[in-house]
């Protein structure tokens, strides 16, 4: 028996089979500051068969202004892709970023979003409590951005602020 | 031949190698609902069976306490007929309203069926996080598979798997990384 089928159209933090799941989903998604500086969240997904992805996406909050990096890193954290230092974008907008076309085998990843300042708002879940988001496989690295990029490789450690971020990868060249 | 399906860093009852899609098609609860309950009767083993889909090293064991703590506490992995293969042994519950996570000696899962076991010495005060709602039924674990067993001092050797009336299911599990 197979129990998922690893992404649909997109890989994203709040609700995919082969990420966080249902258990992720049903808190009510709002906009809300970016916890703190550099902070950089991480989700883990799996993908079962090979995918080629082409671009990242983040959902913008009611206040924007910061710019960001969005990418994909392996299990133990090397950076595989990534869009550099961008803009974040229009304010409560679904914004993408096309990424240099990867090719990720099967296996166990993990997507990052980091913001250089907190003064940006992003759309996140509000997913039970921290130690549900815990539960989940959340990871964060403190300062994960330095000179406005992720830190290569990522370290992974506890989550301490209850914050899921809404952004997400995907293989079709239209969000 | 089998796809290649890794897991993620924690498996838990809620997991989709374990009980979550019979729990959330079921209407019996959602991962928001989990909240703190007494645990049902002290010394009560419950076992919760996952699925492995390819090798995986379990590294840690994990549980979440609810608002009162003070028991002792074990997370165990059992093969599909019962024998143990790797415990933490009983350990101090832990700080309320948070999760305990602790080393266990790696332990290589091969493809197949596994339980995990959770077990507590105490069924008063102490409390865990599980699911509820207004339709969860008596019994629910063991309609999603979930067996039991009662009055055990400790995590056993070999399991004496028994039907489940319950509809507690505390939210614990087993870990691939190094930290929760």
């Amino acid at each position: 028996m197979i129990p998922f089928s690893g992404h649909v159209a997109h890989i994203t933090s709040w609700h995919n089979h082969g990420s966080l799941g249902l258990f992720a989903s049903g808190g009510t998604p709002a906009t809300a500051i970016w916890p703190t500086a550099n902070k950089v969240f991480y989700f883990p997904f799996r993908l079962t068969s090979p995918v080629v992805i082409v671009k990242a996406f983040w959902v913008n909050g009611t206040t924007v202004g910061d710019t960001l990096d969005i990418g994909i890193f392996t299990s133990d954290g090397a950076k595989l892709i990534s869009s550099g230092n961008v803009s974040q974008g229009s304010v409560s907008t679904v914004t993408s970023f096309d990424l240099t076309d990867t090719c990720l085998g099967a296996g166990l990843y993990y997507g990052g979003l980091g913001l250089v300042a907190a003064t940006g708002h992003i759309f996140r879940q509000d997913i039970g409590n921290l130690v549900h988001q815990r539960c989940l496989g959340w990871a964060e690295m403190v300062n994960g951005l330095s000179a406005n990029v992720f830190v290569n490789p990522a370290v992974y450690a506890t989550i301490t602020a209850r914050y899921a971020p809404m952004f997400g990868f995907t293989a079709r060249t239209t969000i | 031949m089998n796809p290649i399906i890794p897991s993620l860093p924690h498996i838990h009852p809620w997991s989709f190698e374990s009980l979550g899609h019979y729990l959330c098609s079921s209407g019996c609860t959602t991962f928001q609902a989990i909240v703190s309950a007494v645990y049902p009767a002290a010394n009560q083993i419950i076992y919760v069976p996952f699925q492995v889909y390819s090798p995986l090293l379990a590294t840690a064991v994990w549980w979440c306490n609810g608002a009162t703590v003070g028991g002792n506490a074990d997370v165990g992995i059992y093969t599909a007929d019962g024998t143990k293969v790797v415990s933490l042994g009983s350990t101090l519950q832990g700080t309320a309203n948070a999760h305990k996570f602790s080393t266990i000696t790696n332990t290589l899962l091969s493809e197949g069926l596994w339980y995990m076991a959770f077990w507590l010495d105490s069924g008063t005060p102490k409390t865990m996080l599980r699911g509820v709602g207004s339709t969860n039924l008596a019994g629910m674990s063991m309609a999603c598979g979930g067996v039991l067993e009662e009055n055990a001092g400790s995590l056993p050797a070999v399991a004496t798997f028994v039907s489940s009336t319950s509809n507690y299911i505390p939210l614990f599990g087993i870990s691939t990384r190094s930290f929760m």
